[in-house]
């Protein structure tokens, strides 16, 4: 199992890598931690799940210069790209956003799989909540990604 | 041809002209039209007839010549790319089906430079994110992948054959656009190397804008000197996208920038009889500026500046607003400050050997559930904080901090001073001044009060709740828990204070537009904010200079940075009630320096043998720690690891102490201007 993990924050991504493990022992995971990582990952790879943040800065924070601009909606442009790329990787959304912004239009989570999977022509499986205080996402990215099985 | 008639005298003298009437008598598009079309245009344009006129009737030319292209037509990818970069803005005369039908065609498909102008008047007509993917695509694909380099070439190269489209892309590479070039870009560096290259060759060739590119390309210069001091500490920072605001500022605010520039003109360079200040404080409210008829250029100066701020702090694409909602009250600042609490939290479930924390360690889940319920005020002081205070303030938003407003007495300060510098600009200009750098600093100037109080606010309110409760709960739990309590209890608080005081770091304004500052600020703007951030700061501050020092950018950033360790340092470990003191001065030697002497003092000598122990221990460390606001107050490593990277004749940092008077010294020299030191060096 090839799983790509777009994330930039470590602690988010520590715990989202331990559930995909739980999940697939043997998962092999991809990180990219910025926009042009993902974009660059995505441009030369198929992956059997992309777990995807929506805010995002344009390059990793540890390269000179650091992070760019912020992109509050990076995970958008990784979308688009898969679009236009034809991608068929699957995609799921971990975000701490209650909704997520395209072309002007606010989406509530529980609606952004159908919309955007349409909208874009590419599959999102699920637009999950991420939060601190509350594990309901981690049951909801458990089921997930065991339906890829 | 009527209209080709009106225009003969112009368009005979090219070959884009002869180009032209041959493809538009063949077209199915009637002289009439065009010249209804022209004429209705005309009176929107003021007096540079000729030339607007000529321009204007170009575009509608080359988009009635693109619109009669069929894959039969007779033309070359030459001939479109000389039709397209003679016609700014035909995009706005040509529908989407014209220009999917101009991709379509061969000459279109069998050239990538053809296919990326065409991508790009598409975005620009239609402005989507799909299509501005697409132009990028394009435009990489002109570019072997991770080769950078080659841009400035291929400009060079175009501009043999169709010079005002070179420099047309040229524009067009804005920093913006290029830190998205995914397959060619991987850092801020490769951006701004990038940029700056295209800069110097704009200066080159594009006579029109030399004096912007000019400023452009210093900046960048500036920028990336000290791109590694800035780096870490920039990308949390609050921010507005300067890009897409100055496109909002041209497409609203242009008409009035113009006419505010006529209107000087016009006035000449009478000095005003009074100051805004004093103008202003005759009103009671705001009626005059919704006059907008026969009033001076400050008047119209002001309007433009109201509407500006307002963009700046809410525009919903580009604004600070739009930053703040996107990158820091949704997640990041409850994820910043929570993470390290739900750490402590996991190691102490882990303890007990069960996440869920069975019964089996007793005390060790009471302790968690003691903690577990701090947590939970300190998530409820979070939500408020990003729901009430990190907010705009307006009718809805009461208690949000950030006023952006110009009405305070210290903003109206610096709106007298930006009126009088852009109208003395203008004037020694001849009118060709752009404005918008001013009213883009100004903006930033007027948010700066906003930010101490968003930092005072984190510092002090936020931060004394949460450590007085975590206080309380340790305080208020069972003798047989406080004893497994206390370590989690000790680590949180520190974390908790260390990620507070990251939270302040990004509320500092990251922008510095001018290149020559007051040294006497900087020390007085770093006492303040060490002042802000400790509340148990108690020292007399004393700063000793004879007059003020001019510094540059960098010089000031640097000295910024080392200000804030050791004023932090001194108020951190000096004696309390005790006096920091700053002297500085000028050293006229080859370069120019500026010596700097902060010294503190200890409690007693064997305070002063320790703190003596702990700084060589940090001076000698090997690892130069980049990161001084995530550290709170410390980061003299950092110091050291600026001067390492910055050898130039005649730096000194270095520390002494007094045994009699129980103090601690640190020196430390630099040029004054930083940036000219260091090319000379080069």
């Amino acid at each position: 199992m090839k799983i790509l993990l777009v994330e930039d924050d470590e602690f988010k991504a520590a715990d989202l890598g331990a559930i995909i493990l739980e999940v697939y022992r043997d998962a092999c995971i991809e990180r990219a931690m910025s926009v042009t990582a993902a974009l660059r990952w995505l441009s030369t790879q198929k992956f059997d799940v992309v777990l995807l943040d929506m805010s995002l800065p344009t390059f990793d924070m540890s390269g000179p210069g650091g992070g760019g601009s912020p992109q509050g909606q990076g995970g958008i442009e990784v979308l688009r790209l898969a679009r236009r790329l034809h991608h068929i990787s699957p995609f799921i959304i971990v975000t701490q956003y209650p909704d997520i912004e395209l072309e002007g239009r606010s989406l509530r989570l529980a609606d952004a799989p159908q919309i955007l999977s349409k909208m874009l022509g590419i599959s999102i499986k699920s637009c999950i909540l991420y939060e601190l205080d509350d594990d309901s996402w981690r049951r909801e990215l458990r089921i997930v990604l065991n339906t890829r099985r | 041809l009527g209209v080709y008639d009106v225009h003969k005298q112009d368009l005979e003298q090219s070959q884009f002209g002869k180009l032209a009437a041959r493809l538009v008598s063949a077209s199915d598009v009637k002289p009439a039209q065009l010249r209804e079309i022209s004429t209705w245009e005309l009176p929107f344009f003021s007096t540079e007839t000729r030339l607007i006129r000529h321009q204007s009737f170009s575009v509608l030319v080359v988009s009635a010549v693109l619109r009669s292209l069929t894959a039969e037509s007779n033309i070359s990818t030459q001939q479109i790319l000389d039709l397209i970069s003679r016609a700014e803005g035909v995009q706005s005369y040509l529908s989407l089906q014209t220009l999917d039908a101009i991709s379509s065609l061969p000459a279109t498909t069998n050239s990538l430079l053809l296919r990326f102008l065409v991508a790009e008047l598409r975005f620009r007509r239609t402005r989507s994110g799909d299509d501005e993917l697409e132009r990028r695509s394009h435009f990489m694909d002109l570019f072997p992948a991770n080769n950078r380099h080659d841009i400035v070439p291929f400009l060079d190269e175009l501009a043999h054959d169709h010079p005002i489209l070179a420099i047309q892309i040229a524009r067009w590479c804005t920093r913006r656009f290029l830190e998205r070039l995914f397959r060619i870009m991987a850092s801020v560096r490769d951006v701004l190397e990038v940029r700056l290259g295209i800069c110097v060759w704009l200066i080159l060739h594009d006579k029109l804008l030399e004096e912007d590119h000019t400023e452009e390309r210093n900046a960048l210069e500036r920028e990336l000197s000290n791109l590694e001091t800035r780096s870490d500490i920039d990308s949390t920072r609050v921010h507005v996208d300067e890009e897409l605001f100055r496109e909002w500022f041209n497409d609203t605010q242009q008409p009035s920038a113009v006419r505010y520039v006529q209107t000087v003109i016009a006035e000449g360079s009478v000095i005003a009889n009074e100051s805004l200040i004093a103008y202003f404080s005759k009103f009671q409210n705001d009626e005059l500026l919704m006059s907008t008829a026969s009033i001076g250029s400050d008047l119209i100066l002001v309007q433009i500046v109201d509407q500006t701020l307002s963009a700046f702090a809410s525009d919903e694409n580009f604004g600070l607003d739009a930053y703040l909602s996107r990158r820091i009250r949704h997640g990041t600042l409850r994820g910043h400050l929570l993470a390290p609490v739900d750490k402590v939290l996991r190691d102490l479930a882990e303890m007990s050997g069960n996440r869920d924390m069975a019964a089996d360690d007793d005390r060790s889940m009471r302790a968690h559930q003691i903690l577990f319920k701090w947590r939970s005020k300190l998530l409820h002081a979070i939500d408020h904080v990003r729901k009430e205070i990190i907010q705009v303030k307006s009718p809805q938003n009461r208690n949000g901090l950030i006023q952006s407003s110009w009405r305070t007495v210290t903003n109206v300060r610096y709106l007298d001073a930006v009126v009088n510098r852009v109208r003395q600009r203008v004037i020694e200009t001849g009118g060709s001044y752009d404005i918008f750098p001013d009213v883009y600093a100004f903006c930033w100037d007027c948010l700066e009060a906003d930010l101490v109080q968003l930092r005072r606010y984190m510092a002090r309110d936020f931060l004394a709740g949460a450590l007085t409760s975590l206080k309380n709960a340790y305080g208020e739990s069972p003798s047989d828990v406080k004893q497994i309590l206390w370590g989690p209890v000790a680590a949180i608080g520190t974390e908790v204070k260390n990620r507070v005081y990251e939270v302040c770091g990004w509320f500092i304004r990251p922008v510095f537009r001018r290149n020559e500052y007051s040294l006497k600020t900087l020390i007085n703007t770093y006492f303040s904010t060490v002042k802000e951030l400790d509340e148990n700061y108690n020292f007399a501050e004393h700063l000793i200079m004879e007059q003020d020092i001019s510094i540059d950018r960098l010089t000031f950033e640097l000295l910024g940075d080392i200000l804030f360790i050791l004023i932090g340092n001194a108020a951190q470990h000096g004696k309390a009630n005790g006096r920091i003191t700053i002297v500085a001065r000028w050293v006229a030697d080859r370069t120019d320096h500026v010596e700097l002497t902060v010294t503190s003092e200890a409690d007693n000598q064997a305070s002063l043998v320790e703190a003596v122990n702990r700084i060589n221990a940090a001076i000698t460390g090997t690892e130069a720690d980049r990161a001084a606001v995530r550290e709170g107050f410390s980061g003299l490593r950092k110091i050291k690891g600026l001067f390492s990277s910055r050898q130039l004749v005649g730096n000194v940092f270095d520390f002494y102490h007094e045994s009699i008077e129980c103090s601690i010294t640190f020196l430390i020299r630099i040029p004054a201007k930083f940036m000219a030191a260091r090319l000379e060096l080069v």
